[in-house]
């Protein structure tokens, strides 16, 4: 736990974007990672077994949250994005904030994707045991998601 | 720099190695951007991961953090001792659990205390999943909360208008 818990938090925190939602959805993935270690398979690396739950758990819990509010996953981003110049944990500047909007506007896995290999500089390979896509399909995520936000920053 | 000399028949050339280090030279351009910072602006409040793994434990095993050493035959005693109550509990008084009046008597004072002693740790997470395709109006409550009480409330906790746009 000591190990990934900074890591993992940092993954799910770029999915969720609150840090107390951050908090309760790592919460659950350590508590899923206990509960299922049993069934852990040993041909795999134990960071890409927990990655792929802490990804589920983050994605699983905006759709719920969304379905608890009747609206969609798109209009839940613009929310959480509206939020973030609340937050009192995020202290970003105005481009940070047309950074976090960009991402916003991408498709799911784009997004995800994006913050993999952007932030946390995951290895294409990595990323493909994680998210169960092939390589070459996230390299094209990848691609259409820095020029998108590129282009959005650059529209400033 | 040496130069290949292409089998097209257009007299053209490209630098050794050009195609076959094509993959890597794309890859290295898109993966820093001059354009978008690498710094995101989040933080963490001070101090945040280090009782994370305590608090886990505790959801893991209520009453339980890493930093105790339970002994196995205190707890093999203790459980002997809370299976014989239980039994002579359900002996004595087999009709003794709590009947649906008993469960209508309960005001939402009484479950909020019962919430706010820390007998159960409900988060988001929990609120969501617990009354996920609940509507509201389902919701039947035997103390309705006045108005001013819920404005209070909002106000004192700074409630944003996240909450409040989603009616």
């Amino acid at each position: 736990m000591e190990k990934y818990k900074e890591r993992l938090y940092w993954h799910i925190r770029r999915i969720v974007l609150d840090h107390d939602d951050a908090d309760d959805v790592l919460q659950n993935t350590f508590i899923k990672v206990y509960r299922n270690i049993q069934s852990f398979k040993e041909d795999s690396a134990i960071y890409t077994w927990m990655y792929r739950i802490a990804t589920n758990e983050a994605l699983s819990f905006l759709q719920k949250r969304a379905k608890f509010y009747d609206t969609t996953s798109q209009e839940l981003q613009q929310k959480m994005i509206e939020n973030i110049k609340a937050d009192e944990y995020f202290d970003g500047d105005e481009i940070q904030l047309k950074l976090q909007e960009a991402i916003s506007t991408l498709p799911e896995k784009q997004r995800i994707v994006f913050n993999m290999k952007y932030f946390e500089e995951l290895k294409y390979e990595d990323m493909s045991a994680i998210l169960e896509t092939s390589v070459g399909a996230l390299k094209a995520s990848y691609h259409h998601a820095v020029k998108k936000i590129e282009m959005q920053l650059t529209k400033l | 720099m040496k130069r290949k000399v292409s089998k097209n028949k257009i007299d053209f050339s490209v630098p050794e190695n050009y195609f076959s280090d094509f993959d890597k030279r794309l890859e290295s351009s898109i993966s820093t951007s001059e354009v978008i910072p690498k710094a995101t602006g989040f933080t963490v409040p001070e101090g945040f991961l280090d009782d994370f793994e305590n608090r886990v434990w505790s959801q893991i095993d209520p009453g339980t953090t890493r930093d105790k050493t339970v002994k196995v035959r205190f707890l093999y005693a203790m459980s002997s001792i809370a299976a014989i109550l239980i039994l002579g509990f359900l002996l004595i008084k087999p009709a003794s659990t709590l009947t649906t009046e008993q469960a209508d008597e309960l005001t939402s004072f009484d479950i909020k205390t019962y919430i706010d002693d820390g007998f159960i740790n409900l988060n988001t997470y929990d609120i969501i999943d617990t009354f996920e395709g609940v509507s509201l109006e389902d919701i039947q409550m035997t103390d309705p909360i006045p108005r001013e009480e819920i404005i209070e409330y909002l106000n004192q906790n700074n409630v944003d208008n996240y909450t409040l746009t989603f009616e």
